[in-house]
Formats: C-alpha cells, sequence, structure tokens
C-alpha cells in the first residue's frame, strides 16, 4: 500500500456479526435452548431421534465454529449456513435410515403404526401435493415462480423482493396464478 | 392482504415429501441457501425456482432455509453480543428493505431456530408416517420422466420454422398449445395454436398461427400425454420467436 493512501477503510460487513460462543456455559444453553425446543415440538414417533438430530447439527455448527478459532469474530451468516446444510443432510439421511427400517419395524407392529393415524388423510394430502406439482408444470413461467414461492410461504412483498419485480406486478402473477392453479386442480376434480 | 382461500391447504400439500424426479438435477444445499437469501443472480435464481416447482426435497431445503431466519418466540436476542449482530444485519438489510434484523440474532438463537425449524416441519406432519415409507411404490418419478422436452428452455425459435419437440413413450399420444403470455400477468395468456392426438414428438407452429406473434414474445406451450396406460402426463415450455 503506498503512504499517501488513506488508511482501508473497515469493510462493511456484509453479514452478521457475532462472537462465538466460548465457554462451557454457552454451550450448555446453547444446548439446553435447543433441548427445550426440541420437547416443545417434537413428534412422537420421532422423539427417540431427535437427541441425535440435535446432537449431529450442534456437531457441525461447533465444528463450523473451530474452524474460525482464532479469528476473533465469525460470521453468523455462514454459520447459519453450517447449520442449514446440515440440518439439510440430517433430514434426508434420516428418510434413508427410516426407508430402510421401518418397514421391518411395521412387520414387528412397531413404530410406523403410530406414525400413521390417519392414512386416508395423508394419502389425500400426497395425491394432492402431486395434483399441484402437476399443475404448476401448465402454469405460465412468471406464474409459476411466483406461485411456487407463495406456496413456499413467502409474501407477496418478498416473492417481488426475491425475483426483483415490482409489488404490483408479483400480486397479480401470484394471484393470477393461484387462479390458474386452482383451476387446473378443480379439473381434476380437486378441491383444496 | 387477505391470503386466498385454502392457501394453507395447498401450502401443506406442496410441502407433502416425494422422491425427487430427477436428483442429479437438484441444485447444490449452498445453492438453494443463497438463493432464500436472495444472493443468486436473477437468472439463476429462477432456475432454482423453477426447480422447487417439481422438487419436494430441494423445495422443503428452502423453506428450511427461510425459517432459520426467524428467531423462535422468547428468543430475541437478548445478549449484548446479539446486539453486535443486529448492528451487522442493519447494513445487509439496506439492500432489501426488509425487516430482517432477526436474521442474525445471537447463535444460540439461530441454532435453536434451525432446530424448531426442523422440527416444526416435523410438528406440521405430525402423526404421519414417515415419507420414505409412503413413497414407497410411487411411480411419481417414473411418469415425470415419461414425456420430456428435447426442445431447450426458453428457445429462441425462427417463426418460419418453430418446431417443438419432445419424447416419450411409445404408444402415447400428445395435445398441445401455445399460448401468448402476457409477462406483467395482469393479462390472460391468448392461444396462439392448439394440436391434438398428436403421434408424433414434435410438432411445427403454423406460420400464420404466429403471424400476431411480436418477435421476442414470451410463448407458453402445454404439453400433455395420453399414455397408454391411461395416465396423463402434462409439461411445459416457454420459448419466443425471432
Amino acid at each position: 500500500m503506498n503512504a499517501q493512501d488513506p488508511p482501508p477503510e473497515r469493510p462493511a460487513p456484509d453479514v452478521g456479526v457475532l462472537h462465538s460462543p466460548r465457554t462451557e456455559d454457552d454451550y450448555g444453553r446453547l444446548r439446553a435452548d435447543v433441548a427445550r425446543v426440541v420437547a416443545h415440538v417434537c413428534p412422537a414417533w420421532l422423539a427417540s431421534r431427535s437427541d441425535d438430530l440435535v446432537q449431529a447439527v450442534l456437531m457441525r455448527v461447533v465444528a463450523a465454529q473451530k474452524q474460525h478459532e482464532g479469528a476473533g469474530e465469525f460470521s453468523t451468516f455462514y454459520l447459519r449456513k453450517a447449520a442449514h446444510s446440515a440440518l439439510v443432510d440430517e433430514i434426508r439421511r434420516w428418510r434413508r435410515r427410516q426407508e430402510v427400517a421401518l418397514p421391518a419395524a411395521a412387520e414387528e407392529g412397531g413404530g410406523p403404526v403410530a406414525a400413521q393415524p390417519d392414512p386416508e388423510r395423508d394419502s389425500a394430502g400426497r395425491q394432492l401435493g402431486r395434483a399441484i406439482r402437476d399443475c404448476l408444470k401448465t402454469l405460465v413461467r412468471p406464474r409459476r415462480l411466483a406461485v411456487v414461492l407463495n406456496l413456499q410461504g413467502h409474501s407477496v412483498p418478498e416473492v417481488a423482493q426475491l425475483l426483483r419485480w415490482s409489488p404490483k406486478r408479483a400480486e397479480n402473477l401470484v394471484y393470477r396464478g393461484l387462479a390458474d392453479l386452482r383451476g387446473c386442480l378443480e379439473r381434476r376434480g380437486i378441491v383444496p | 392482504m387477505t391470503e386466498p382461500r385454502g392457501l394453507e391447504r395447498l401450502r401443506e400439500a406442496f410441502a407433502q415429501p416425494e422422491e425427487p424426479a430427477h436428483p442429479d438435477r437438484c441444485p447444490s444445499v449452498s445453492e438453494i441457501w443463497e438463493g432464500a437469501h436472495g444472493r443468486l443472480p436473477p437468472d439463476r435464481l429462477r432456475d432454482v425456482v423453477e426447480h422447487l416447482a417439481s422438487c419436494s426435497a430441494c423445495a422443503e431445503a428452502w423453506r428450511l432455509a427461510v425459517l432459520m431466519e426467524r428467531t423462535a418466540p422468547g428468543e430475541e436476542a437478548a445478549d449484548p453480543r446479539a446486539d453486535q449482530a443486529l448492528a451487522g444485519d442493519l447494513v445487509l438489510d439496506r439492500r432489501t428493505s426488509r425487516p430482517r434484523w432477526r436474521l442474525y440474532a445471537a447463535l444460540a438463537a439461530a441454532a435453536a431456530v434451525a432446530f424448531a425449524a426442523v422440527l416444526g416441519t416435523y410438528e406440521l406432519r405430525r402423526g404421519e408416517a414417515p415419507a420414505a415409507v409412503v413413497q414407497r411404490g410411487g411411480s411419481t418419478a417414473d411418469q415425470a420422466a415419461a414425456t420430456r422436452w428435447l426442445s431447450p428452455g426458453e428457445a429462441v425459435l425462427p417463426r418460419s420454422n418453430a418446431r417443438l419437440r419432445w419424447s416419450g413413450v411409445p404408444g402415447a399420444t400428445y395435445d398441445l398449445t401455445v399460448d401468448l403470455e402476457d409477462e406483467s400477468g395482469a393479462a390472460k395468456p391468448i392461444p396462439i395454436a392448439a394440436a391434438h392426438g398428436l403421434a408424433a414428438t414434435e410438432y411445427t407452429v403454423p406460420v400464420p398461427d404466429l403471424a400476431r406473434v411480436p418477435a421476442g414474445a414470451p410463448l407458453h406451450a402445454t404439453l400433455t400425454a395420453h399414455l397408454p396406460d391411461g395416465r396423463s402426463d402434462t409439461i411445459s415450455r416457454d420459448f419466443r420467436l425471432r
């Protein structure tokens, strides 16, 4: 750097910055928080495995933290991304495990019976889900993009921001797309 | 603005897990995360969103990424360190103008939210059979693979030879419609051409049918395959004219 150059400005963070938990108390608190949440929301069929899920994700988050040790601070965006990746991996792995393990359990009269209290409703939901995916294929692309994001839980303003549309355009596309979707479903004899 | 009727039911059904029809086409989890945070180039973002329409696994990953933005009740930044995170967030939020200060709350809250997100998903499915069990024996992937476009997406075709090509199972017949889209979404699509009972796996849109279509205008083709076993499969493709 040239001596006349002004001192470099501290770069504006493009992500949140947070000091890592450094003490056992921090980790203990973190784990307690997680356990509390799990205990609150965990369905019965998952109860015996929820600890494993929590632990697996925590370990990956901790590993991500350790990679940043010595830096003093690290990006929470990165950590959240790492946690998200771990969650997705774990969920997919669990599903694969269930695919192998649960049929055997069913033969023994085990878990799946309790896990499937309303097969008719489940079946209807899956059927509707498939029909939605089929019908989405028939929508014009802008409407399809808008509807997919809306079905994913995004509000109209969020759809506009993500797809860089005007709010009015996003609103039009979401609502016309949903109308198309319903029309398609109704033509298939499905009224959600 | 009130939500349309039955939207929650649609969302719940859309979230039902299915085996991906084309797992080799799935974007990476990292890319999904970036997309959910609006950090992908627009074209790529649209491709990823397009993929979500047909892939429940990636759609779930996207929802998890979004849910991780939200702080569980009572777990908002009480720790002074979280305020520091918050300060960083406000810089980021200027770009999106969104009230996303919750995005970067304290690590503990973030991790807890992550678990809440996952387990909240499970909670939505409380009492439902594990996904792999209910999917066993399904033929959705086969169906999806039965009919495929050979014409590339967003193709720009010559007006004099606007040929659409696809592949399908032997013995299938096809209905094809082509509509002119209004990109703003404000107007209904205008039917341009339609052909029914096609046995061939290609169709050239007649030049006269395209007379009123301006160059570059977005066209949308919808192809319904009537399969020999009685099922039908519908796919669509966007294209433009030179």
